[in-house]
Parts: structure tokens; sequence; C-alpha cells
């Protein structure tokens, strides 16, 4: 109880046994070590590429760990605390700006159905709060995304087919719209299972794989990009802020003068 | 008989141990690093409509940003953001940023303080309001069409938003003239779908180059006004802003390790091929 009235209490400036915490953590000293140790758990978890062992599992349990602490405590302090403990009991909010309001106990109950779930006999209260969810939400989303997300994307497969080629940059339209037209045609009837993939059909359906191929190709280069940004990343950190931009700049000096 | 055979170059190449290409991987990063190469970066016509809005609105334009991302997508994304963002301030835009992954209000933060030691001038509440983080995804946009600050009713440094010079002027997103959200999800999908389309508002993705290929449809169709992929995207807008950073000195890294894997997929095929030929010749020599 002693722990949950020091997380409620609102501080706007930090008390000086705060602020002398901060400043500890943020010294130079502390920075350092923090580098140290983000540099050893980036080298534990490339370990995992050589083979499986206790330095890779001992940074995924470490990362999964904080992680999750550090979810629970963002959602509580941005989330639970102003907007459901705070309008229960306004004189908890030392800024004065929030009023009693008893209504966000609805969502707050709706919550704990949710809970409930763990307890033998009583998950089936969880359902009401997913009923409610789900339905409210499909209401909002269904017009939404018709109008947004389908008949945009819906339109745009066929309105960039010109009606005249009076150019070379016209005709490089056309060509883009008609291979746009016909992949997304094609990959439809590849999916449409209510008729036999035979003939004109298994044709098209044909057209429809290789388009899918290609896509599946174009995504299969970009993830690589992708992947290999991250390492790139991480050797940038290793070689510039943990070996240091000085050191580095020296050995690669070195290199280069032979 | 066949099993006394000793494995011929070519199975041998094919069974090779898969820490020498992590090896070569890391060598071809590792190297250009050290010895830049400087390989030319091509802006694309997607990146360079993200940079001619920015550059293009009027001084004081309302511009969103919306941080979706977390330290995993960091050396993708966080290069572009403080590059885009950077364009903004120079630019004297005000600037509102919101997030909606829980992870990325750190990152969003860090790129705010390197940012206001670049330009001191660079006031909060006035000239730029870090709303922080909400959760609920898409009933945050939902709700942003409305008001930012009844959505946020304190900003990540705790300060009632209500009050703010700038959310007087800016305080939604139908007031907002342009949009940059980076993504390494699906978030951007909500901005457009219960967002941007809703309230007809210009909007480019920032995104990692995993989730690319699913932003590109929105480009044709013109729902988005331009899409900066990957650390590649952020290379371009690093040159069109004219401050080169950590996008382009990873660019040689990344053309190198392209090259050590489009050779080795080039081989790995003409290995496997060689591979079938040898064993059709072996059965038929058998025969």
């Amino acid at each position: 109880m002693l722990n949950l009235a020091i997380l409620l209490q609102a501080e706007s400036e930090l008390l000086p046994w705060q602020q002398s915490m901060a400043d500890f953590f943020f010294s130079d000293g502390m920075v350092t070590l923090g580098t140290w140790i983000a540099a050893g758990l980036t080298l534990f978890m490339f370990s995992f590429v050589y083979k499986d062992n206790p330095l890779f599992r001992f940074g995924e349990h470490l990362y999964l760990g904080i992680s999750a602490g550090y979810l629970m405590s963002l959602y509580f302090f941005n989330n639970m605390k102003p907007k459901f403990f705070y309008p229960l009991m306004p004189f908890l909010d030392v800024s004065g700006d929030t009023t009693l309001n008893l209504w966000v106990l609805i969502p707050g109950i709706l919550g704990l159905f949710i809970i409930f779930r763990l307890i033998p006999g009583w998950g089936w209260l969880s359902r009401i709060t997913f009923a409610f969810y789900i339905g409210g939400f499909t209401g909002i989303t269904l017009p939404k995304v018709l109008n947004g997300l389908l008949l945009p994307q819906f339109y745009a497969t066929i309105d960039r087919i010109p009606y005249m080629v009076t150019s070379w940059d016209e005709l490089v339209l056309l060509i883009n719209a008609l291979v746009l037209f016909v992949g997304a045609l094609s990959v439809l009837v590849y999916f449409f299972f209510s008729v036999e993939h035979r003939g004109f059909v298994g044709g098209v359906s044909r057209v429809g794989i290789y388009t899918l191929m290609i896509a599946f190709g174009a995504s299969f280069g970009y993830t690589i990009m992708a992947r290999v940004s991250l390492l790139i990343g991480r050797m940038q950190f290793l070689m510039f802020d943990w070996i240091g931009e000085e050191i580095v700049g020296r050995i690669a000096v070195l290199f280069h003068g032979g | 008989m066949d099993k006394e055979r000793k494995p011929s170059f070519v199975e041998r190449f094919l069974q090779m141990d898969r820490r020498i290409i992590y090896t070569l991987v890391a060598l071809a990063v590792a190297i250009p690093l050290l010895f830049p190469m400087g390989l030319p970066i091509k802006v694309t016509p997607e990146v360079r409509s993200v940079y001619d809005t920015i550059e293009n609105l009027p001084a004081g334009s309302n511009i969103l940003m919306s941080v979706d991302f977390d330290p995993a997508s960091q050396p993708e994304l966080y290069p572009m953001m403080k590059s885009v963002m950077r364009h903004v301030v120079r630019k004297g835009h005000k600037l509102a940023i919101t997030v909606l992954w829980p992870n990325g209000v750190n990152l969003a933060a860090q790129c705010i303080e390197e940012l206001k030691l670049e330009f001191p001038e660079w006031t909060n509440t006035v000239d730029y309001v870090f709303l922080g983080y909400q959760v609920g995804g898409a009933i945050v946009i939902m709700s942003v069409g409305n008001s930012f600050s009844e959505t946020f009713p304190k900003d990540y440094y705790g300060q009632s938003t209500a009050g703010m010079p700038i959310i007087k002027e800016f305080n939604k997103l139908g007031e907002a003239d342009y949009m940059v959200m980076f993504e390494a999800g699906n978030s951007g999908d909500w901005w457009i779908v219960y967002g941007t389309e809703v309230h007809d508002v210009p909007v480019a993705g920032g995104v990692t180059a995993v989730v690319a290929p699913q932003y590109y449809p929105y480009l044709q169709a013109k729902q988005l006004n331009g899409i900066i992929g990957g650390l590649k995207g952020a290379a371009e807008y690093e040159k069109l802003t004219e401050v080169p950073a950590l996008a382009t000195s990873a660019m040689d890294s990344q053309s190198m390790v392209h090259a050590l894997i489009f050779v080795a997929i080039v081989l790995a095929n003409i290995f496997a091929l060689m591979l079938v030929a040898e064993k059709r010749r072996r059965a038929q020599e058998g025969r």
C-alpha cells in the first residue's frame, strides 16, 4: 500500500532525493557504465550466431524482463494514474487539474473483468468486456475502412489507365497501369476457390502466382535491407560509441598507412 | 560405395559452415565503416516529395509527427526522424509530436533534446509540443481528430497542454498542414484510415524497409504523399537536407552487404544446378 501511495503521488518537480538519484544516473561515469553494459549485452546476443549459449539466454531473458517492467510502469503512470486513480481520488493530483469523475468506474470494472479470466469459474465475465469492445470497435471501424482503405485502393487500380496515348511517357503509364490491373485481377482469381483452376481460369490464376512471387521477392529484398540496417546500427554503436571514434579512427589510419 | 566417395567441391560449397557467411557479412559491414568509400546516393521521387512538401510550406505551418516505433527499429527510423525533424525546425514550422508505441517515447525525447542543442531558440510549448505516449492506437487517432489537448491533457513533461500557445493554433489533426508518420508496423494504416483520409491531411510515411512494400500501395493510390523507406530513404533525406549523418555513413556498408548477398545467391543457385547435373551424370554412369 505504501508503494502504491508513493506511485500515486503527483510530483511535477523532483524531490531532493529524486534529484540526487537523477544526477547520479546521468553522471559521466554512469553513462560510460551504461555504454559498457549495452556493448556487453550486444556481444551476448551476437554470440548466438556461433551457437546457442547461456550468455545469449541471459541477454534474451533480461531484455524480456526489463521490457515488461518498463511497459507496465509506463501504462501505470501514463494511463492508470491520470485516467483512473486521479478522477476517483482527485486529492492525489497535487496539480489540482482533476475533478471527481465516477464514470471511469465503468471502463475500470470492464478492465477488471478481463483479469477475471485468471480465476476459475469467473472467466465468463471477461466475455462482457470483449463483446463490448469488439462490437463498438467494429461499428466504428467498418465505414472508415470502406471509405479510407478499400474504395481508394479499388479506384487506384483502375483510374490510372490513360484513355489516349500520345507520348512515350503516356505509353509507359499505360503499361504500368495494365500491369497493375492485370496483376491485381489475377491475384484475386488465384484466391477465388469456388471455381476449379483449369483452362482459362487456371491460366489467369498462374499469372496471379507469378505476380505474388514478384511481390514476395520485393518484400524479401526489403527485409534483407532492414536486417542489414539493424546490424549496421549495432556495429556503429560498438565501433563509435563503445570502442570510441578516436580509437577506430587511429586503427583506420594505421591500416590505411600500411 | 557412394558413402565412401569424398564430397565434390560443389557439395562442399553448398554445405559451407554458415559461420563463414556470418563472418563475411560482419567484415562487409565493418570495413566500409572504417574506410568509407562515399558511394553515390540517388534521391528517389518518393523521398523528394516529402522534402519538397516541407520545404515549400510557408513558415509557421502546422506539422504533426507520429513516432510509432521502438528501439528494435532505431537504426533505420531514428536517423530519418531526426533528419525530417531538423528540416521542420529549420523551416520554422510548428510541430506536434505524438507516440503510439510505448517504447518510442524515449527515442522521440532524445531526438528533441539533440535538436535543442542544435537550435537553442526552438521553444517548447511555442514552436513544438511533445504530447508523449497514449494507449489506444486507432482510438487515439480518432480522438486527436477532435482535440490534442483532450486526448493528451498533459504533455510528456507533465505540463497541461490546454493553455499552450502552440495548442491555441494547432489543436487537432484537421489543423495540420502536413503529417509525417514514422512506422515500424501497421499503425500507419490506422493513421491513414482513421485520421488523414477523414480530415483530408496530406501525409507521408517514414517506414522501415520490412514494412515499406505494405505502404507503397498507399503511394500509388495517392493516399500517401511520399515514402522514406528504410536506412536508404534516411540517407536520401540526409542528402537533401545537406546534413550527412548516421544513415549516410551506413550506406557503404549496406551496399557492400547487398553485393555480398547478391553474389552468394547467384553462386548458390549456380552450384545447386551443377549439383543436379552431377547427380544426373552419376546416376547415368551407375546405370
